[in-house]
């Protein structure tokens, strides 16, 4: 699926539900209904062990829930990981074996390492360095921007800004804004307030439950317990 | 790069990263079945015994591999390879290794 066709097609709708996620007696995710379209970014804010990671590796595929319907344009993609060029995820730990160079990396996820860094010059020097080599803060960038830059449809990001120092912030979130001309991203990270900005929706993780937060998110969160009143 | 290109390549960078107890497991087996089959001069159909040793020894490398790194797949799945496809082909890459190797020490000592 690559981008003139999705051009070609027209927008694509990525919808998730029917995803219901217990841990023993404790039921995690409820009945869930998710959508993010192309050229939209996505925010899912919840509190810690709401649910927020393990719903998007459920979407991803990458964990089986057996009556989970994850759609694109209407059609089932299950595991959806497995279609080229549908989406992307980046998890809350490394996402590169420690073997592989940064640069050896994007020629695999078939990314331009040189234009997915092209703001971030001082990335330069460190293509030919493992993961393991970088500060925390430049792996987690790095990482990033590699599947921010691949040629997929859909991003799934958790804690993307995790540990980025906040000039890299505010440039990493403009790549995002830039970006989802062409692609959209699920992002969930607790810097709400670098997260809320850049959201064309925001869904909260609440109880088991995925609540759409419109008009004034702020005053939402805090009703829900997210943020301090 | 072609999708099966890159995957083919995938496959192989994940293999790197179990080979030292796949090579390990590949040696111990035929240090203890091979060699002593060469020097009693009955090497000849221990082949398919030898292979079949050595898929056997598959699963304890998926499992120790899986308490190790339990996060190690997340980068080949964003390559479109599943558990399944992974393991595949590793143990077909490794397999085949192994029987090279076998038959390589075979010729050399028997």
């Amino acid at each position: 699926m690559s981008s003139a066709r999705q051009q070609l097609a027209g927008p694509q709708v990525l919808e998730a539900d029917g995803i219901r996620i217990g841990f023993g007696e404790r039921q995690v995710l409820g009945s869930i209904y998710l959508r993010v379209q192309t050229g939209q970014i996505v925010g899912l804010l919840g509190r810690n062990g709401s649910g927020k990671s393990v719903l998007l590796q459920a979407i991803f595929g990458a964990r089986a829930v057996p009556d989970a319907s994850v759609r694109v344009n209407g059609q089932r993609v299950v595991p959806a990981f497995r279609q080229p060029g549908l989406l992307n995820y980046l998890p809350q730990e490394p996402l590169l074996p420690p073997s592989l160079t940064l640069a050896r990396a994007a020629k695999l996820l078939g990314v331009d390492i040189g234009a997915a860094t092209a703001r971030f010059p001082e990335l330069r020097p460190q293509f030919g360095r493992r993961l393991g080599e970088l500060s925390g803060g430049s792996a987690r960038l790095v990482q990033a921007l590699l599947l921010l830059h691949a040629d997929t449809a859909f991003s799934l990001f958790d804690e993307p800004f995790s540990g980025v120092m906040p000039v890299h912030v505010e440039t990493l979130a403009e790549e995002m804004q830039r970006l989802k001309q062409r692609k959209g991203l699920l992002i969930t990270d607790h810097r709400y307030a670098e997260v809320l900005p850049i959201c064309d929706v925001v869904y909260l993780l609440h109880q088991g439950r995925l609540l759409t937060l419109e008009g004034d998110v702020r005053e939402q969160l805090r009703d829900y317990g997210y943020l301090a009143s | 790069m072609t999708i099966l290109a890159t995957q083919l390549r995938a496959v192989g960078l994940f293999y790197r990263s179990v080979a030292p107890l796949m090579g390990g497991i590949s040696g111990l087996i035929l240090l203890a079945v091979l060699l002593p089959a060469i020097v009693e001069g009955r090497s000849g159909g221990v082949m398919p015994a030898l292979l079949l040793t050595k898929l056997a020894t598959a699963p304890v490398v998926w499992y120790l591999s899986e308490q190790w790194r339990p996060g190690q797949y997340w980068f080949y799945f964003n390559l479109h390879l599943s558990r399944r496809r992974l393991w595949a082909g590793v143990v077909a890459l490794d397999g085949g290794l192994f029987l090279g190797g076998a038959w390589l020490v075979r010729a050399v000592l028997a």
